[in-house]
This record gives structure tokens, sequence and C-alpha cells, in this order.
């Protein structure tokens, strides 16, 4: 079989039997791979009624057709589950290897179900799998059990996806890690894998990956990747990291401080990818088959935490326990993003967690009694790290937090005005990213995002982010070179949709979008070329784009199966009422706010939603070969707009 | 060839969502049918000014113009 392996492994670790599956030519084509697969899954074998921990829960790790080969950047790996954060869809994505070591081993997806007597881990030996005891791993780091397992296994070249202790706890934001510091950061995933005392899999394949027309293959490949030699975001990418994002923000005045009251400051600078690069960087690392390498290696060299070492920064993860809660001193945000890598945390929702908590505490919504004495002062970068430990291990004032902003604001008690300080959407709160400055097309993807509100490399309007870098290019696919600005509502419907529907089938293919969003040196005619010669199939650019509409649409409708519609379809208020402060002399973006409602009717046109629920219509289910979701969703609609269901104020599910 | 009055012209350069209009209005003149309407939605103005061409509604030059100017260019080459 070229491209695919044709089958996956479902792992039940309740009754410790696992078995592979065929996956059938019909289904390959209409799911592709990773998200597309995991998808469908979740939305087939997950009721929208089961809680995420329920061992009955499934989580599926997805990889794609191409992964493996030699096309750029096509290492990436999706996670799926039912979201312990939101109680909705959930999905995150890693770079790393383990992805191409999953392929090797002779498996497109493997779902685990069930849940372990004590600690396990699964060891992936191409066909042969099997069930260890991990309960001398629990308790460990990410870093420790990843060379442990190599040492028990006696193979430095297995690659392992891990959790950390924040997993085990069941912090609902938990993460995952592979290759020790590549982490699918959002919506729990983590925690899921906690939940069934699952603590690793570790793979290690002798297969390879089948190629339909090997020539074509590798000329596509190779013509991509002369490409990337002048690509002006690769050398951002690659000299600065994500990192090269902060200055950018801070002239823009997107750079989420202070739970978002600010966008731009005069310390920023200090934790700049430039600055990043010229004291602490101290190697950079690729990813499976990338030529950006972007991945960056830190050690901090002076200060209290001088010493301590670890992969990262990224920009998502440094501005939520940095700028966001009022830190900018950039060795206390290293150390920062050293700590949750270690207790296996989503920067975004602990940062934004905590930033949450400092601004119910600047308000007066809690007290030192609430939070066990700590005084939660922006900036004050020791109770910042000290409660990054405490929500890891579910400890205090830590153990609320451990449940994200939105459950926090419940448990403790604050109402309507708590939830308003949250900045999160369907119970996520967003990354470091002002739409106010960021731009309109990005914060319609954290009202529409199918995970949550997490624009995070979903929707990924980078076509108004990027697009400045690449004349032309915003016509050639909207017609148009006004939306490349950002705060312009011209054309950000269509934008969204079209790029929403392409990343969707990123995923699928599970490549990295650095080399097709924020990147644009391989666009939608490039990857279905690779994807044709690599599978052998005849797949149209069109057909190509409706896997990722089909892909979008099945979680929307998991959604639309928690009654969750055109009403949840927005964004904190802050965003749309206040007006951006001055933060620095030369901030862009002063007084601006967000009008979202402006845009989402064109979007919805496009995704042909119905307008009274939000819900996909069943004219587009149906067209996308989704009867099935359709007649789902059927006795919903009218259920939605009940008076009952408008009443309800849906901050989690 | 003239699809487009210069009234339907200036009432789509000023939306904000004119790429879906633009789409209705070609749908609506019989130049695109209902899967035609699809394949451009989804796959984009450059596509669509490719079909055009193919069907030499507009000329080489035109469809350049188009590329550089974007959809009002377009529209331009369109009205009667």
């Amino acid at each position: 079989m070229n491209g695919w392996s044709g089958k996956r492994l479902r792992v039940d670790l309740s009754t410790g039997k696992s078995i592979s599956e065929p996956l059938s030519y019909e289904y390959r084509r209409k799911w592709i791979g990773g998200r597309g697969m995991n998808s469908e899954v979740i939305y087939s074998e997950v009721p929208t009624t089961l809680d995420a921990f329920d061992p009955e829960a499934r989580v599926c790790f997805g990889v794609g057709p191409i992964s493996g080969t030699a096309a750029p950047a096509s290492g990436r790996v999706t996670i799926s589950c039912k979201s312990p954060l939101t109680g909705g869809f959930g999905d995150s994505n890693m770079g790393g290897h383990w992805g191409a070591e999953v392929k090797y081993a002779g498996w497109d997806q493997i779902i685990v179900q069930g849940k372990a007597k004590h600690p396990v881990y699964l060891w992936i030996d191409d066909e042969n799998v099997e069930i260890r005891d991990a309960r001398h791993l629990w308790g460990k780091f990410p870093r420790e059990a990843d060379t442990m397992i190599k040492q028990e296994l006696g193979d430095e070249d297995i690659h392992i996806v891990v959790i950390g202790p924040a997993g085990e706890n069941l912090v609902r934001y938990a993460c995952t890690f592979n290759d020790v510091y590549r982490a699918a950061g959002r919506c729990g995933q983590g925690a899921v894998i906690g939940s069934k005392n699952l603590k690793a899999i570790a793979v290690r394949g002798s297969g390879s990956v089948g190629i339909a027309r090997p020539k074509e293959f590798f000329d596509v490949c190779n013509r991509l990747r002369q490409g990337f030699k002048d690509d002006p975001m690769r050398k951002f990418l690659y000299e600065v990291g994500s990192l090269s994002l902060i200055n950018v923000a801070n002239h823009d005045g997107w750079l989420g401080i202070k739970n978002f009251q600010q966008g731009s400051h005069p310390d920023a600078h200090l934790m700049s990818g430039e600055e990043h690069a010229t004291t602490v960087l101290k190697h950079r690392e690729g990813c499976f088959a990338c030529p950006i390498c972007c991945g960056r290696f830190t050690e901090i060299k002076e200060g209290e935490h001088a010493g301590e070492y670890g992969g990262g920064p990224e920009y998502e993860h440094s501005v939520p326990t940095g700028p966001r809660v009022g830190i900018f001193e950039p060795n206390a945000i290293w150390h920062n993003m050293i700590l949750t890598n270690n207790y296996g945390l989503d920067g975004i929702e602990c940062g934004g967690s905590i930033a949450t908590a400092m601004e119910w505490y600047e308000k007066g919504l809690i007290t030192t009694k609430d939070t066990g004495g700590l005084e939660l002062e922006w900036g004050n970068a020791d109770v910042v790290a000290k409660l990054i430990g405490m929500i890891a291990m579910r400890e205090g004032f830590g153990d609320i937090l451990a449940d994200g902003a939105s459950r926090a604001a419940e448990r403790l008690g604050l109402g309507d005005e708590g939830q308003k300080y949250t900045i999160a959407t369907r119970g996520m709160c967003l990354p470091g990213d002002d739409p106010r400055g960021l731009g309109f097309a990005y914060g319609v993807g954290f009202a529409i995002g199918t995970r949550g509100g997490c624009d995070h490399l979903r929707c990924l309007a980078s076509l108004e982010l990027s697009g400045f870098m690449y004349p032309g290019l915003n016509t050639k696919i909207l017609g148009d070179e006004r939306p490349v600005k950002p705060t312009t509502t011209v054309g950000k419907g269509y934008c969204c949709f079209y790029e929403e529907n392409q990343k969707a089938m990123v995923d699928c293919l599970n490549v990295c979008c650095f080399t097709t969003h924020w990147s644009y040196a391989v666009l939608t005619a490039d990857q279905v070329e690779y994807f044709n010669a690599a599978t052998g199939m005849d797949i149209t650019e069109e057909e190509f784009m409706e896997v990722g509409e089909r892909v979008v649409n099945i979680e929307r409708a998991y959604w639309g199966r928690m009654l969750s519609g055109l009403r949840e379809d927005t964004i904190p208020e802050r965003f749309m009422k206040e007006p951006m402060p001055q933060g620095t002399p030369d901030q862009t973006n002063v007084g601006a706010t967000f009008p979202v409602q402006k845009i989402l009717p064109g979007y919805y046109k496009y995704r042909d939603y119905d307008l009274e629920t939000g819900f996909p219509s069943e004219r587009r289910l149906k067209m996308l070969g989704l009867d099935y979701v359709a007649k789902d969703l059927a006795p919903l609609r009218a259920k939605y707009n009940s008076e009952a269901e408008k009443k309800k104020k849906k901050y989690y599910y | 060839m003239a699809v487009f009055t210069k009234a339907e012209a200036k009432r789509l350069a000023e939306l904000d969502d004119y790429y879906m209009a633009l789409l209705d209005a070609l749908k609506k003149a019989g130049v695109l049918d209902d899967g035609a309407h699809r394949r451009y939605m989804l796959t984009g103005y450059y596509r669509l000014v490719e079909f055009l061409q193919g069907k030499k509604l507009i000329t080489a030059k035109q469809a350049q113009e188009a590329m550089a100017g974007g959809f009002t260019s377009l529209v331009e080459s369109l009205v009667g």
C-alpha cells in the first residue's frame, strides 16, 4: 500500500487486549488521516454525555499518509479526545519524530480506550504491542521518564509520547510530549491519558512508507525544499523562532499583557527572539524532515535560575506565563517555561488561568483568603512559579486553577463578573494574541474554533498575519489585497472559511503549518501534488479542500450535539467593548475594538451554517457525505432555540 | 463579456464580503453552475480567474490584470 499503512491499532487498557483494524479505501479517501480520522472516531465513538475521564472515552493518535516521508515537515501527530477542559471536542498536535516512527511501525492511527488497573506504558515494536508496568515512572517529569524507558528497552532511538505529573493528577489542561520537548498543548489530552493510567507510548518501527510515484514525489519535495531557501518567514523562524513575533506583536499592540488589558509594553523587547538568540539560546532544533528548524533549546546562564535548561521557548508558551501575568524579566519567563514543561502543563491555559485569577484579585473578586495567602499581584514572578507547581500537583489554590479559568470562576462562586475576566471561549483560555491588533480573521477563529477558544495553530488566518511578507498572496486566494490589513472587516469571512478548511487538511496530512500558513512556501496545489504522488490517488484540489470542510463540519456538529452553536460563537467582551489603550509611543492599534459580530454572518454564509442555530445545515452535511450527522442534529435544532435553552449560560460543557 | 452592469460592479466593490457576492453574481449571470460556484468557493480566487480565462470570458491580459488588481479589476473586465 502507498502512503498509508492501511490499518490502525486499538488498545483497550481495561482488558489488556489490542487489535489491528483495517482502514478501507473509502474511509481513507474520506478522512485522509491525522485530525480527520481522529475527529471521525471521537464523533462516532465518544458520546457527548460521557465524562472526558470515563474509561470508555477514547484518545486517538493520528498520523497522515505522507507522515515519515521526504515531504517538508511531515512528522506531526494529532491527538484527539473529548476535552476535559471544555467538555467538548478537543485536539492538539505536535512535531518531533514520534509521528514518523508510528508510520514506520506500520500504523496510521492508535486508539486507546479503557483504563489500566495501575500505571502502565505501551511498547509498540512494529506489530508487537506490549502493556508494561509504569508504576516506577509515575510522578516523573517527561525528561526522566523518557530516559528511563529508553534504558529499560535498551534502545536510544525509540520515540516516546509521555505525560508529566499534571496529566497524572488530571489537571484539565495537561499536555503531552514526544521527544521530551515537543508538546501537544491544548485541550487537556494529557489528563485523559493520565485518567487511563497510561504514562507513555514508546514506539519503534522498522518499516517504510510506500510511495506510488517516487520520481514525481521527490521532484515535488525537492522543488519545495528549494523554495524554503529564500522564504522570508523561514528565515525569521530559523533565526529567532516563534519569539520573532514578540517585537511585531508589541509594535502592533496585540501582546496579551495583564490578561489583555494592554497590548504593548516598553519592556517587551527583553523577551524577544532577537534577545533570546543572543543570551540563552543553546542550540536550534528541527522536527522530522523540517526545512525550517524553528525549535529552540534554552539554558539560563544568570540569576537564581542559572543552570536550568530545556526545550523552547515558543511565543504562545511564553506570553501567557510572561506578559499575560505581568512578567517581562526574561529569565523568570524561561523558568516558567521549564516548569510547565517539566510538569506537563499547557502553558497557555496555565498562564491564562493565573492571569485571570490575578485580575479577579485586582478587581477585588478574590482575596488572600481565597488564594491561601498568595498575593496575586501582576508581575509577581515568585508567586507565578509557585502556582505552576501547585496547579500541577493540585495543591491549595492551585487545585482550583487546575480546572481552568472558567471552571475556577464557578468553583469560587464568582458568577458572571468572574467569567467576564476569564478571556476564554467555550471554556478554553485564548492564546496570547489580541485580535484588536493581530487581526480580525484570527479573532473570528477564537469565536468559531472547533476545539474551543483557540486559534493558535487552528483556523490560523495567517493571510493577515504574514500575508504582508508575500505580496499578492491575499489577492491570489481571496481576490483582494485589503484583507492583509489586520483591523479591517473586508474579506475576513472568506479568509476564515478558506484557511480553516486548509488548516484542517494540513492537520489530516499532519504536516507542519509553519510550512503552509505562517510561511506560504507550500500552497494547496503543492500539497495536492505530493499527496497524489505519494498515495497514487488522483484527488482534485476541490476534493482536497472538501475533506478539510468535512472535518470542520463533523467537529462543529459535535458541539452542536452539546447544544453549543450560534449564541456561543462569541469572544470575550473586552475585545468588543474596551478600546485598546496606548502602551508604547509607536503602537499602531490604539483605540481599536473588534467587531466580531460584523464578520460572523459572512463566515456563516460560506459554511452554510443554519442561521437560527449556527449548526451545519442538513444540506451541507449531506453534500459532504455526513448524512448520519445531519440525522443526529435534526432533533436538536428546535431544542437549541427553546426558551429554556436560550436562558442557559454556557461557559464550559 | 458583459456580465455585470456598472452599478453591480460598484455594489460589489463596496461589500466587505465581496467574494460570495461575486460568485453569486456569476451564478446568476449563468457563468457558474452550482458545482463551479462551490468549486471556486473551496479553491479560491485564482482558480476562478483561470476558469473564466479558460471559458474565454476574459483574455489572458485581463486575467493577468485580475491577478494583479484583484476582483475589482476582474469585475471591470466583465462590465458591459
